[in-house]
């Protein structure tokens, strides 16, 4: 069904995508006909078991991957068939990730990691800085913001990693999306549950939409809505 | 690589088992039985004997003193005389060729050798006596001049002149004399074979012993067999198996280097091969796999991988050894040669090539469990030894190496003076170098990545400098080892092409000191009154520029005969545009000019060496006093030391002794010392030149212009009967003689083989490399996309790496390159030089700048052009997958070993 007209509650618009891989001469349909809205500010998990299509309507949001049909929306901008460049600009200042195992880049420190995507962004350095102390200041990483990511656990890893989501440019945070990956998957109960309040106020607080894909209830619990896959659809709100 | 070496050796041995075994029609000689005779039809019906005949001949007295004149000396010549008979002739009927007249058919007929014939002036028609038994003389009618094939190789304790007659004659009078019986065999050569010579030695001597055992009292080991084999195939094949075991040792000690490249590439792979295999390892440990059943795995698998590389290295062993067939000098291709020269693998080579094979591996695998399970082990026990291990930590191995090979560098003076044990510890020392720079590059890489991007930042941009140049800190153990597998190959290079020019360069000069001009004639002071018509032809040659006379005397220095020094007569101003100082350097060229315009000016005076000096404490200005120490007679002579030389110039000598009265006779090892120089003029009025001292014609060619062959063609003009014993030498023959040397032909070819071959270990090295990194580098780039950085960006990240990289190696290169360089090109000219004879300077290193530039230049551009390649690959990622395989490799703790 053709829209015509945007509406501008939604960050995220999902429409009827359907994501198909090929292993060799089979193919396998990860999504089949997802439709998702998320609106601006929200917190949504999206929940289900391995193989359900979480992480790859993840990608497509993301624009780490394309979708086979469908569309995707987000703060307005349809990036199914953006071009490359275009893609690379939209990931620097809509899209932030979380990763399950932290992915934040071993050789530099927690401070260098949170303050790459300003780097990269072109943010100058004064504004860079400022940015960076502060983010570290909110995950309660200030005393080890030189430290390097072997010398962190694993909470502290995602601190940093949060962080990094959350660096944008000034202005531009309203529009970020965070994308997280089951952010709390590798660590203990304890730290899970701090790093997701962190992870839920931090997002909100900074006026960013969170998208979260988890297999845990109680993520779910913290979550303004929680969706439910099963074979590539939205099964359940 | 062992496989080139061999097969190129197999294959280049084929000339020498050609030489070795071209022994003529006689394979075999018997002897040492009186009726020898009676056993010609036996050995006849031995299986794998082609022919054999009896033939006798006796040593006897040619001689012509009876019927001499003034046109034909008298002479003597003791020699074998062979009478071959009709069977003989039948048999081998190329022994004798005929070249005047016909072999004799009367019993007074004799037919003498050629040599006999032009030396001797022995011609077809005269008469000669032949005394059997002295001093009973025979006369002979020359009947015929013949020319005989050499019997037997050439064997390492003679000249085969053994069995060379200078006369044969129908029958061997059986009067007392020396006389010798044998027979002579050929055999059937067909199962000799070069592939697998051992099996040809046991071929033929099956044959000598089925000979031997003729003999029927030959009882082995209590009696030995009275019939004396002597198998000229036995000896060339033997020869040849020493000359080619020989020839691979030492090649392959040569190419150590280059096998070190070899073991530290399969020492990575193996790293990179453990690494990638960790979870592997570790997930069939937690199912209940035993870590010694998973290593025996392992081991089969690098070994069977080294049989298949062994397996593989046949054709590529092959291939390659035509690229050293085809070469005949360093980087000098004739491609022609890849076709028409011989192709051999040997069982032996192959056997070599696969223990070599197989053994590198292995020991590599051995290497990297030895390392790494002892540094576990040391840092997870805690016991007594672990702690000890742990405080011996402290010491830095590679600090050690460096500073104690740096230190014996210094210590040990370079040249051929250095005693054999040394030289070999000169030859080790580079690669123990390399091994200690190696470790500290490595862990400086690791220490100062954060340093090297900090300081590129400015130039490189901040992302590129902390993303790319911290990555090469990150997997700084192959960085660094690729880095300097890349610093030795290019070092091995050079070496190559520096050794290729330096050693032709330090004959050069060698020579030019030893021989005291581009060509010298030593002059006969019988022949005195031909000088002026012979120095007139050599002046007149078109190739010739100038010629000077000198002459040499030795006078005592002291009371006795151990001051004997040489004292060397020129025309001063004349001989400074022909001869040479020590450097090699024309010396109305060189510092020695002044000293020589002095002699020009001072015509008493003298220009000596400084050990002369040393050894007599003289200096400038004092009076040197020299004595013939003639028994009955003795003269001393005066002169005004005008200058101190480093060396002096030397004539043409076949006496390379000296009288030491404490000693006997020794060599004189140093060349241009202990010698001075004094005014030829000056010395024409105190002493007879042509009587007293030895002559010489020294003499300058153009430029360019070889002085061997304009010494040939003068002497073919009658030449040759002015020079003093035929002595003459010539700086271009001095070098050709080393170059045109079987060793050093073959040491270029395996060089330009090996600087091709290292081409392959750099790029094994950078393959593991890239290949080790490709995985957290996959994940970096896509880590780096989906937070918004542009391809640009991900490529100035790689850019810093790669040039942050070369930069690195440039350094390494520039410390380490002229240590390694300078040292095995010191002892590879030493090693190769081709006598014991020492020069002021033992070695003169010739750097080719622009070959050095290329190799540099190839070198960096293949890594680059690899680098860049490597990185366009693993740029081209489809994030999703690069970030969801991320998330389940990449462990906190997933580090690598």
């Amino acid at each position: 069904m053709e829209r015509v007209e945007l509406n501008t509650d939604y960050i995220v618009e999902v429409d009827s995508v359907a994501r198909v891989y090929k292993v060799g001469e089979i193919e396998v349909h990860a999504l089949n006909g997802v439709d998702l809205r998320v609106k601006r500010g929200e917190a949504i998990g999206i929940m289900g078991v391995s193989g359900s299509g979480k992480t790859t309507l993840l990608n497509l949001i993301g624009a780490l991957d394309r979708p086979t049909e469908g569309t995707v929306t987000v703060d307005g901008e349809n990036i199914t068939r953006l071009p490359e460049k275009a893609l690379t600009r939209y990931r620097r200042n809509k899209i932030s990730f979380i990763f399950q195992f932290f992915n934040i880049i071993p050789v530099l420190s927690a401070y260098e990691n949170v303050e790459l995507p300003l780097l990269i962004a072109g943010v100058d350095e004064y504004a860079r800085r400022e940015k960076t102390d502060r983010l570290l200041e909110m995950v309660g990483l200030s005393e080890r913001a030189e430290h390097r990511p072997d010398e962190l656990s694993g909470g502290e890893q995602q601190r940093v990693a949060i962080a990094r989501a959350l660096a944008k440019p000034d202005g531009a945070t309203s529009s970020v999306v965070v994308l997280a990956d089951e952010p709390t998957g590798d660590l203990d109960y304890a730290t899970g549950q701090e790093i997701l309040d962190v992870l839920v106020s931090l997002t909100k607080g900074e006026g960013g939409t969170l998208i979260t894909v988890t297999h845990d209830p109680e993520v779910g619990e913290k979550m303004d809505k929680v969706y439910k896959m099963r074979d590539g659809r939205i099964v359940d709100e | 690589m062992a496989m080139s070496i061999a097969v190129y050796v197999d294959s280049y041995s084929m000339h020498q088992w050609d030489a070795y075994l071209d022994v003529g029609d006689i394979h075999l000689a018997i002897r040492g039985i009186s009726d020898l005779e009676t056993y010609e039809d036996d050995v006849r019906s031995i299986t794998a004997v082609d022919h054999a005949a009896f033939m006798k001949s006796a040593y006897a007295l040619l001689n012509r003193d009876a019927n001499a004149s003034a046109e034909d000396p008298e002479f003597q010549e003791w020699g074998r005389i062979s009478a071959p008979d009709e069977d003989f002739l039948d048999s081998f009927p190329n022994i004798y060729q005929i070249d005047e007249g016909r072999l004799p058919e009367n019993e007074d007929e004799i037919a003498v050798s050629y040599d006999l014939h032009t030396y001797l002036s022995v011609d077809v028609g005269e008469s000669i006596n032949v005394s059997f038994s002295y001093p009973y003389n025979e006369e002979f009618v020359i009947v015929g001049v013949y020319e005989q094939q050499s019997i037997g190789a050439i064997s390492p304790y003679g000249y085969g002149m053994e069995h060379e007659s200078i006369a044969v004659i129908l029958e061997i009078p059986t009067t007392e004399g020396y006389y010798e019986d044998a027979i002579f065999a050929s055999i059937d050569k067909g199962p000799i074979t070069p592939f697998s010579p051992q099996y040809s030695l046991s071929y033929v001597n099956g044959i000598d012993e089925r000979i031997r055992r003729l003999d029927p009292l030959y009882d082995p080991p209590r009696t030995g067999s009275r019939l004396y084999v002597e198998d000229f195939i036995a000896s060339g094949i033997s020869r040849y198996m020493l000359w080619v075991n020989a020839l691979r040792i030492g090649q392959i000690g040569r190419s150590m280097s280059v096998f070190l490249l070899a073991g530290l590439v399969t020492f990575l792979a193996i790293r990179y091969n453990t690494n990638e295999r960790r979870f592997e390892r570790n997930m069939l440990i937690s199912r209940g796999a035993s870590p010694s059943d998973l290593d025996s795995a392992i081991n089969r698998e690098v070994f069977v991988l080294s049989i298949g590389s062994c397996i593989a290295g046949i054709p590529l062993g092959t291939l390659f050894s035509r690229i050293a067939m085809a070469a005949d000098g360093y980087f000098k291709f004739d491609v022609s040669r890849v076709f028409t020269e011989p192709f051999l693998i040997s069982m032996e080579s192959a056997l070599i090539a696969g223990v070599v094979g197989v053994a590198l591996p292995v020991i590599m695998l051995v290497a990297y469990r030895a390392v790494y399970s002892t540094k576990r082990s040391v840092e997870q026990q805690r016991g007594k030894l672990a702690r000890t291990a742990r405080v011996i930590e402290f010491i830095r191995w590679d600090i050690l190496v460096v500073v104690l090979a740096a230190l014996l560098l210094i210590a040990l003076p370079a040249g051929s003076s250095l005693p054999p044990a040394f030289a070999l510890i000169l030859q080790v020392i580079p690669l123990a170098l390399f091994l200690g720079v190696s470790s500290l590059s490595i862990k400086g890489l690791r220490a100062g990545a954060n340093l090297l991007s900090r300081t590129f930042s400015p130039v490189l941009g901040e992302i590129p400098s902390s993303i790319g140049v911290r990555r090469i800190g990150k997997s700084a153990s192959s960085a660094g080892a690729a880095i300097m597998v890349l610093v030795l190959a290019v070092c091995l290079s050079w070496n190559s092409a520096i050794v290729d020019l330096s050693i032709p360069a330090t004959q050069t000069n060698h020579a030019r000191l030893d021989v005291g001009a581009d060509l010298t004639f030593a002059l006969d002071s019988d022949s005195f009154s031909l000088w002026e018509d012979f120095e007139s032809n050599v002046t007149s040659h078109p190739d010739v520029q100038e010629t000077d006379m000198t002459s040499e005397i030795a006078l005592s220095l002291s009371a006795d005969e151990s001051g004997f020094t040489a004292f060397l007569a020129v025309n001063p101003e004349n001989y400074s545009r022909i001869g040479y100082d020590h450097l090699g350097v024309r010396l109305n060229s060189s510092n020695q000019l002044d000293l020589l315009m002095q002699l020009e000016s001072t015509p008493d005076g003298v220009i000596i060496t400084s050990d002369v000096a040393r050894t007599y404490d003289v200096r400038v200005g004092d009076t040197l006093r020299a004595s013939d120490l003639n028994e009955f007679d003795p003269h001393t002579y005066g002169f005004r030391i005008v200058g101190i030389a480093t060396a002096i110039p030397e004539m043409p000598s076949d006496d390379a002794s000296y009288y030491d009265p404490y000693g006997g006779y020794y060599g004189y090892p140093f060349v241009g010392r202990g010698r001075a120089m004094v005014n030829r003029e000056y010395l024409s009025t105190v002493l007879n030149l042509t009587e007293d001292t030895r002559n010489y014609l020294c003499v300058r060619v153009n430029d360019g212009v070889n002085s061997t062959e304009v010494a040939t063609e003068v002497l073919e003009q009658g030449g040759e009967d002015v020079l003093l014993r035929s002595l003459w030498d010539s700086v271009q023959s001095q070098v050709d003689e080393l170059v045109g040397q079987t060793g050093y032909e073959i040491e270029r070819a395996i060089d330009t083989m090996l600087t091709v071959l290292t081409v392959g270990t750099i790029v094994g090295a950078f393959a593991l490399y890239a290949a080790e990194g490709v995985r957290a580098r996959r994940r970096e780039i896509a880590l780096l996309r989906s937070i918004g950085a542009g391809r640009d960006l991900i490529a100035a990240a790689q850019a810093a790496e790669m040039l942050v990289l070369m930069i690195f190696g440039l350094g390494l290169l520039s410390g380490y390159g002229p240590l390694f360089v300078g040292t095995t090109v010191t002892s590879a000219i030493s090693a190769t030089m081709p006598n014991a004879w020492l020069f002021p300077v033992s070695a003169f290193v010739v750097v080719p700048w622009t070959t050095v530039a290329i190799v540099l230049l190839f070198f960096f551009t293949l890594v680059l052009a690899f680098i860049i390649l490597i990185s366009l690959v693993s740029s081209r990622i489809h994030l999703a997958s690069a970030l969801n395989a991320a998330w389940a490799e990449a462990g906190p703790y997933g580090g690598d070993v």
